[in-house]
């Protein structure tokens, strides 16, 4: 990685992979736990049916919501990471080496010194005592701003490698969050599973980053283990739970073009610094809530986006 | 009261040295250009924490440090020509009133 569009690329890509993998996890876990409800099969019963109502009614209100919540924060925080590290670190590497050049090129140590004492015979009086001292001053002048321009190619350098150390972080760190959590989806290929799904604490590695690299207002919000719906605050933006099940689409959606030139910002403080901003919470969002019918006797519905899934049970 | 010596071609050789430093005053000044000002290549968040600020009067000092070490060795490197000049015409005045001495005696 050596250029920031570069890894503005990588993480975009990354980032669309990991969304289109997160939607077809959160489908397939939708679509295992519709085809395993109690009804599905005409006249057949399910003496697991209680699991599976406990499972779908756990999905609904506490997964579901986790992940719809947790997602969006990682792309969210992900996409501020970026603006906020939007330095050029390899401009910053050529001005330390710039500086460093100067040091060089503007002091000799012990060049003056070697040609005073040559001088020392050639010119002797009142005015060579005082051009002595005006060239020992200039030469002090000279060595103090080579010190400076030393200490400035040190500092700046310092600073263009902490800033790719935070580049390379990021996008390590982003790559073990997305695999540890689609790896936890890929666990969940039944009912019973899903009574047990415990999401990991791989999003409490994220606050590694936010910690260095941005001062992220809020944390992941914690998966409860309870099995009490969490409240949504009256604010959200997120659909209503029937809302989604209408969309179509379902889905995250991916960043429409990581184009080279454009800085990706993201967040208040991206339009604080006039950067164009792109929503991170796109229209379409995953929707798979899990239709519960057992108890009426109607089908369960996959609640992939057809308007039928309004007959799901809400949680 | 001091004894005075010199050689000319000294302070001269000496007025080279300087102007030679002004010259690489110039070229550092002009090798550090892209730097100056540039604190905001830090990125937002090292703006933020005060580090654009900084860097920008760091690199404006140091450039304006550059173009004064200009200023002075080259206003050195004048002095001493001058001085040897002075040293020379100097010289050869007296050599002119010795000679006009000589002969009136």
């Amino acid at each position: 990685m050596s250029t920031y569009e570069e890894l503005c690329s990588g993480i975009e890509d990354d980032l669309g992979t990991f969304i289109d993998q997160i939607n077809e996890q959160i489908q397939r876990i939708a679509s295992m736990l519709n085809d395993a409800a109690p009804g599905f099969v005409a006249g057949v019963v399910d003496i697991f049916s209680d699991t599976v109502d406990d499972a779908i009614d756990r999905w609904n209100n506490e997964i579901h919501p986790w992940i719809i919540d947790t997602v969006d924060q990682v792309i969210t925080n992900v996409r501020d990471a970026l603006g906020d590290l939007a330095g050029r670190p390899l401009s910053l590497i050529d001005y330390a080496n710039a500086f460093s050049d100067v040091m060089a090129r503007i002091y000799v140590p012990g060049d003056l010194n070697q040609k005073m004492a040559i001088f020392n015979h050639d010119w002797q009086g009142y005015a060579a005592e005082n051009y002595k001292a005006v060239a020992t001053t200039e030469d002090t002048a000279f060595l103090n701003l080579a010190a400076a321009m030393d200490a400035g190619s040190t500092l700046a350098m310092a600073a263009a490698n902490r800033i790719l150390t935070l580049w390379r972080n990021l996008a390590k760190e982003f790559l073990g969050w997305a695999g540890d959590l689609i790896g936890c989806f890929e666990k969940a290929t039944e009912a019973d599973s899903i009574i047990s799904f415990e999401l990991p604490a791989a999003f409490d590695l994220a606050q590694a980053i936010w910690n260095n690299s941005s001062t992220s207002p809020t944390s992941s919000p914690p998966f409860s283990s309870s099995r009490t719906p969490r409240p949504r605050s009256p604010g959200s933006s997120w659909p209503t739970a029937r809302g989604a099940c209408r969309r179509t689409s379902g889905r995250w959606s991916r960043r429409p073009t990581a184009t080279s030139s454009t800085i990706p910002a993201t967040g208040r403080r991206g339009a604080d610094r006039g950067a164009p901003r792109e929503s991170s919470r796109p229209g379409g969002r995953a929707g798979q809530r899990v239709g519960r019918s057992a108890r009426t006797g109607t089908s369960p519905i996959a609640s992939s986006g057809s308007a039928a899934a309004s007959t799901y049970a809400a949680g | 009261m001091s004894s005075m010596q010199v050689k000319v071609e000294t302070l001269r050789a000496h007025a080279s040295m300087w102007d030679s430093h002004a010259g690489d005053a110039r070229d550092a000044a002009a090798l550090i250009a892209p730097a100056v000002g540039r604190g905001s290549d830090f990125g937002w968040l090292a703006g933020e924490a005060g580090v654009e600020e900084s860097f920008n009067a760091w690199t404006e000092a140091m450039d304006l440090a550059l173009a004064d070490a200009e200023k002075c060795c080259r206003y050195l490197a004048a002095a001493l020509v001058s001085t040897a000049n002075d040293f020379d015409t100097t010289d050869q005045a007296v050599a002119t009133d010795m000679a006009t001495l000589d002969e009136m005696i």
